[in-house]
């Protein structure tokens, strides 16, 4: 059965495709905390990531061990071609819902 | 002890919740944003919590489905048992064998919905299985039931482990439920060996000791089913 991608996965993989090749757990919780003025629990970025990492939409890569981590690895994140299109689909039905609505500057058809 | 020190124990908590990886890569998370000592063990309680509710909630599922088997068990089974004059009869010995094996694997359709979700092809086959149990307890008083029943069971059980499209599937739902009735019949067996009251013949029921065997039965049975799923079917989860 195809995967439809909830507002938080949404937002995860929006903010891995912001930083690129450096989309590790940390970045991205600052990431949607600076986009969206909003915390996300620690437990939810990682169950999340969870998720999406078994359904194959992100791919995970270690870097290397840092003192400052305790001698542990960044694990980097990276959408997958299918993640990416599953995205795209999302978005567009956003924009679909989106269209003839001006809702950013207060005012509706 | 500072943060740097408690992190070997956080890891080691969170192995137990999530694969290796994933708990290095939380904690190095933590230590990375220099969380104080409290923040450091709040946020690991958190992450915990959130790995493991699914498991706690399939526990209490788990828990519920027993009704579901004893339900239908009292109401169709129990009237037809002559209470004037008390006598076994051998249907009567497999009601209860059914009921037995239905309550096992109710538990693990109750673990297999929290976890996996109703879409599951796990959680379908538990399920089934289940259901054809709880049938076959409460007809069993009809003649020769037990006999064509077992022989149909055995028969239907054997043709889906011969087979290799279903093989892997049975075994994740056997393995589990053999290991919470193992589990489940170690307990009782230890309270007969220790004199303590499991059931209510007799002697008032031990309600302590009856809710640590039912929890340390559903969390071998957890514990089987999360390390068995991904080595028999692949890593999938529901939504």
């Amino acid at each position: 059965m195809k995967h439809t991608l909830g507002e938080l996965e949404q937002t995860i993989l929006l903010a891995v495709l912001r930083l690129g090749d450096q989309a590790y757990g940390v970045s991205i919780r600052r990431e949607i905390a600076l986009c969206t003025r909003r915390e996300i629990a620690p437990g939810a970025l990682y169950t999340t990531l969870d998720r999406l990492e078994q359904k194959a939409i992100v791919v995970a890569r270690d870097g290397d061990p840092t003192h400052e981590r305790g001698g542990r690895a960044k694990r980097f994140y990276k959408l997958t071609r299918e993640g990416h299109a599953l995205l795209v689909e999302a978005q567009c039905s956003f924009r679909n819902l989106m269209a003839g609505l001006d809702l950013l500057n207060g005012t509706t058809r | 002890m500072n943060t740097m020190h408690k992190a070997p124990i956080a890891e080691w908590l969170l192995t137990h919740v999530s694969t290796s990886q994933r708990a290095s890569e939380v904690v190095g998370d933590l230590l990375e944003q220099k969380t104080s000592l409290i923040q450091f063990w709040l946020t690991i309680a958190r992450i915990l919590v959130a790995l493991t509710w699914r498991w706690i909630f399939g526990a209490l599922l788990a828990g519920l489905s027993g009704f579901v088997v004893l339900a239908p068990y009292s109401l169709l089974i129990k009237p037809r048992w002559n209470l004037t004059h008390p006598h076994y009869e051998p249907w009567m010995l497999w009601a209860i064998y059914f009921a037995a094996a239905a309550l096992c694997f109710g538990t693990n359709t109750g673990l297999a919905v929290s976890r996996y979700g109703f879409r599951d092809r796990l959680t379908w086959m538990s399920a089934a299985i289940w259901a054809i149990l709880i049938a076959c307890s409460c007809c069993a008083w009809m003649p020769h039931e037990p006999n064509v029943v077992a022989v149909l069971l055995t028969a239907g059980l054997a043709a889906l482990l011969l087979s290799s499209t279903t093989r892997r599937l049975v075994l994740c739902v056997l393995a589990p439920t053999a290991a919470y009735a193992a589990t489940y019949a170690l307990f009782i067996l230890l309270s007969r060996r220790t004199s303590i009251p499991y059931t209510s013949a007799g002697a008032p029921a031990n309600v302590i000791f009856g809710i640590v065997t039912f929890l340390t039965s559903i969390v071998i049975e957890a514990i089987v089913l999360a390390r068995l799923r991904p080595v028999l079917l692949g890593q999938t989860v529901s939504g």
